[in-house]
């Protein structure tokens, strides 16, 4: 069975709403949402799974309508939804009502519930917020030995757990516990950044489009098949298992499945933020490092969002805390964490008995890594102000 | 520590010159532009090698200096110096990026090690900035007697901070006004932060306004529904006003409380024909009727009884209706009702109305507002959502900088203090003590009031420094210089360098200074461009070495 797992779409969201871009990220999240309804289309995916955070806010009727119309360009697709913490079920929220197509199951209850895909003979399991915030840990529930409505009507299903959270205040996950769970997915949502914990078992999808400048690195969906083997195996541990209630561990040291799951991550985004470090010298110049950020992002796409970071030892006389890469590309941020190249003992013997070399006493230059950070800063603000105020 | 020997191979206008010096006092003669300022620039060049600067200094600096006019591939020399009993040659070659220098002991021949500071030892670890500040003294510059004791005041003030070659204050002011920078930065942040949230707070408000706008529209609408309705019971059609009363009648009875009006119809409904059916029998019974007469009574009671049942039947579904009705409580449905009813009178009323008089079509826009006003909540409760998440982030890096320029402010004052504590009073002390030879005991002591502000005590009253005459502002001058080089170098005596100090004096001082100078163990090397110290030194009797520039 072929599935696409996507999470934290957040459509309706303005990411860098206040910089140039702003306005054409709000589009590019619908674009490239709509670009992964074109895949499922293609590639006669059966089964797309929404893992919650689908809007950024409240969904708006408009809005809802938009997504009503892609989902029924793909009428033979599955799709299964949840409501997570951004887009969570208020009691006058516009998911209740809405009249959703044939092909849309929606999981919006607060317990975990589970809901049978006919055609696909799948359980998929899952629950949606009705709050902000959530801190009970209810996946646990799922774990190998505590006691969860596993459905057994259909003994060779295949079951596929939706869970949004993975954080202290947004139902916290024991991680290798849940992987633990008999499960033959488990697709995450809730965290923006794409990661596979499990190979074939259980992945972060990650937001399609990178939301905040933190989240670098590409970002997509999840795609996977679940295959048919040993299933026939399953179904006997599947039996033995209820007959003797709690004195049966499932073994489940092999962590892909039973089924065999394969899960491959797909790029999808349209942008990227990218970290850009620029390597300062006593000879970098402001121009210099501008024309070098400039060859960075023509090598690596102008489209991308770029946080920049300035290291090394500079020029003491140099400024670089104010350089305004905007006009070389599209800056989020610039960190200077460069220090002024002092030879710091040679100063210390030239300025002995004086004010600066009674300054540079003060800290343990023979050991500099025991300096926090505020005092290396200490030094360097107060060695640059006695120089400057010297006669 | 003595100098014995400079060789100049090749440093500022010097080619191959060697000079030699005495212990001692020894002067040094030479014209204007004769190389005074090269000589001890090379002297102190040799002890504390000379680094090419870089960036914004690099045309200016020293290095640049004193390259050397002719021959410039060399620039170079040593010094050869005496420190304790054995003697020591420095040669440096200030191109040489490796290795600039080399230090040998010539009376045991041994290799010294620059990097492991086998000089700073013999330098008494006088550091260079201290050395050009107190070995190497010139005369003060001002030609003026307030602008003398302007600049004594301020080299005063210099020295209350430890050392003369930091404005204190300046630095200080410099950290404040970096201080002002990150803030105003901050501030900036925060002013635009607040201008984000401002953009959404104004959506909001512009969003409240449309419901309030919808909210009054939806009134507006309810009303004329009402309106509608009520007009029915003005109406001048008299069909219209009959079926319309009968309807009236009907509604009035269906939302009457359930079951209470009609109870009393129900129970007439079977009393009337009950007493009727009563009636006709006590009538049958007084009459003695035929048994054909029994007969039709008995079938009058019967069609009695049946009408009573059925008119009974009737009020009791009628009652029924009442309930039902009366069990939708909202006023929304009554009005609709209403309007429901309505449509029907219309219809027998006949003809179209516009929509405005179509109650369906209110009905429908009232709903459709109802709807609109829920999204702009929705819209709103987002935009608070985004107003929450415009956090005060990033500030942690700016906290960390303006810590540490606190941190830096506070241990430069410590710095200055902890030097003032140790230098002030040795200073003063020493001053007044050279300040008293130098002047034969007429002033006793220097010292400082409260305001830092300099004065002297002679041995009857405490005269400012403005007071003094200019060859008394000298010689304070002078005895806070050679106070200051003992005590900043302490651990070895170096020489002392005076560059043309004496220009001002009067013989009578220049005698006392020079006769002073003799006593002490130090090495003297006076520059001078005059005759006069040559001729004092001759008449006091005081030994020298002569040197010719």
């Amino acid at each position: 069975m072929k599935f696409i797992h996507i999470a934290d779409v957040h459509l309706g969201a303005v990411p860098d709403r206040d910089y140039p871009w702003g306005a054409a990220r709000e589009k590019e999240i619908w674009e490239t949402f709509a670009g992964i309804i074109e895949t499922v289309k293609q590639e006669k995916t059966d089964l797309l799974l929404i893992a919650g955070d689908f809007f950024h806010g409240q969904p708006l009727m408009r809005e809802l309508k938009e997504t009503a119309y892609y989902f029924s360009q793909i009428p033979d697709t599955q799709i299964v939804l949840t409501a997570g913490n951004h887009d969570h079920l208020r009691k006058d929220s516009n998911y209740l009502a809405f009249p959703w197509p044939e092909n849309v199951t929606c999981l919006w209850s607060d317990h975990i519930q589970s809901c049978y895909l006919e055609k696909l003979n799948t359980y998929v399991y899952g629950l949606s917020y009705k709050e902000r915030e959530n801190r009970e840990p209810v996946y646990n529930q799922t774990f190998p030995g505590n006691r969860i409505n596993f459905r057994t009507e259909h003994p060779d299903a295949f079951h596929i757990l939706l869970a949004h959270g993975g954080d202290e205040k947004h139902i916290p996950i024991h991680f290798s516990q849940l992987a633990g769970a008999d499960f033959d997915y488990i697709a995450l949502g809730h965290i923006h950044k794409p990661e596979i914990l499990v190979p074939g078992k259980m992945a972060y999808a990650g937001s399609p489009e990178p939301i905040d400048k933190k989240e670098t690195g590409p970002h997509g969906y999840v795609k996977g098949t679940i295959g048919e083997t040993n299933r026939s195996v399953r179904a006997y541990e599947n039996s033995i298992g209820e007959r003797a209630e709690g004195t049966w561990q499932f073994d489940f040291s092999d962590y892909t499945g039973k089924n065999s799951t394969e899960i491959v991550f797909v790029p999808a985004s349209k942008r990227e933020y990218k970290n850009l470090v620029l390597h300062v010298n006593p000879h970098s110049t402001r121009s210099g490092l501008l024309d070098q950020a400039a060859k960075f992002i023509r090598e690596n796409g102008n489209s991308h969002i770029y946080r920049i970071s300035l290291e090394g030892f500079r020029d003491p006389d140099m400024i670089f805390t104010n350089l305004d890469f905007s006009s070389v590309g599209n800056v989020i941020e610039v960190l200077d964490e460069t220090e002024p190249a002092y030879d710091l003992e040679q100063m210390k013997r030239k300025y002995a008995g004086t004010v600066i070399g009674g300054f540079l006493e003060k800290f343990p230059l023979d050991v500099p890594e025991l300096m926090t950070e505020v005092q290396k800063k200490a030094l360097y603000y107060g060695l640059q102000a006695l120089l400057e105020a010297q006669k | 520590m003595q100098i014995k020997e400079l060789y100049i191979k090749n440093f500022g206008k010097f080619t191959s010159r060697t000079f030699s010096f005495e212990p001692g006092i020894n002067l040094i003669y030479g014209e204007n532009e004769s190389g005074k300022t090269t000589l001890h620039t090379f002297i102190k060049s040799v002890f504390y090698g000379l680094k090419r600067m870089r960036g914004r200094a690099s045309g200016k600096d020293v290095f640049s200096r004193y390259e050397p006019w002719d021959n410039p591939g060399y620039y170079a020399g040593n010094i050869r110096f005496r420190c304790g009993n054995k003697v020591f040659r420095l040669e440096r070659d200030f191109r040489n990026q490796k290795k600039d220098g080399e230090l040998i002991c010539e009376t045991d021949g041994e290799r010294m090690s620059l990097e492991d500071g086998d000089l700073d030892m013999l330098l008494g670890g006088t550091g260079e900035v201290v050395f050009e500040n107190t070995v190497y003294i010139r005369q003060l510059q001002s030609r003026t007697d307030e602008g003398l004791a302007a600049e004594l005041k301020n080299y005063i003030a210099n020295y209350r901070d430890g050392d003369s070659s930091v404005d204190v204050q300046e630095s200080l002011q410099l950290l404040k006004i970096r201080k002002k920078e990150l803030e105003k930065k901050r501030l900036e942040a925060q002013k635009s932060r607040e201008e984000q949230k401002g953009k959404l707070y104004s959506r909001i408000q512009y969003a409240q306004e449309e419901i309030k706008k919808n909210q009054d529209e939806w009134k507006g609408l309810e009303l004329r529904c009402r309106e509608l309705e009520n007009k029915k019971f003005r109406s001048d059609d008299k069909k219209i006003a009959d079926q319309g009363k009968k309807v009236d009648e009907d509604e009035r009875q269906k939302t009457d409380p359930p079951g209470k009006g009609s109870r009393k119809k129900r129970v007439l409904s079977v009393l009337i024909p009950a007493a009727a059916g009563a009636g006709v029998l006590w009538f049958n019974f007084q009459r003695e009727a035929t048994a054909s007469m029994s007969l039709s009574v008995a079938g009058i009671v019967l069609l009695l009884a049946a009408a009573g049942i059925l008119v009974y039947r009737f009020w009791e579904k009628r009652a029924e209706n009442g309930d039902r009705k009366g069990r939708y409580g909202k006023e929304k449905q009554n009005t609709a009702d209403k309007c429901d009813g309505n449509v029907k009178k219309e219809e027998i009323a006949g003809g179209e109305k516009e929509q405005d008089q179509n109650p369906e079509y209110i009905r429908w826009s009232m709903g459709r507002l109802e709807k609109e006003i829920h999204e702009k909540e929705l819209q709103i409760e987002n935009l608070r959502e985004e107003i929450r998440a415009i956090t005060d982030g990033d500030d942690r890096s700016m906290q960390k900088n303006l810590e540490a320029i606190a941190l830096a402010a506070a241990y430069i004052t410590e710095t200055v203090k902890d030097m003032q504590v140790y230098v002030g009073k040795q200073l003063k002390m020493r001053t007044s003590e050279i300040l008293s030879e130098l002047t034969e005991g007429k002033y006793t002591s220097v010292e400082l009031d409260e305001n830092f502000q300099p004065g002297v005590h002679s041995s009857e009253r405490y005269i400012p420094l403005e007071q003094l005459s200019r060859g008394t502002m000298e010689q304070v001058y002078f005895s806070l210089r050679m106070a200051a080089g003992e005590i900043l170098c302490q651990e070895e005596d170096l020489p002392v360098i005076l560059d043309d100090v004496f220009a001002m004096y009067d013989e009578e001082r220049l005698g006392r200074s020079l006769k002073w100078l003799d006593g002490q163990k130090r090495q003297v090397l006076i520059f001078t461009c005059h005759k006069r110290e040559e001729e004092i030194l001759r008449k006091l009797g005081i030994p020298f070495h002569r040197v010719q520039m």
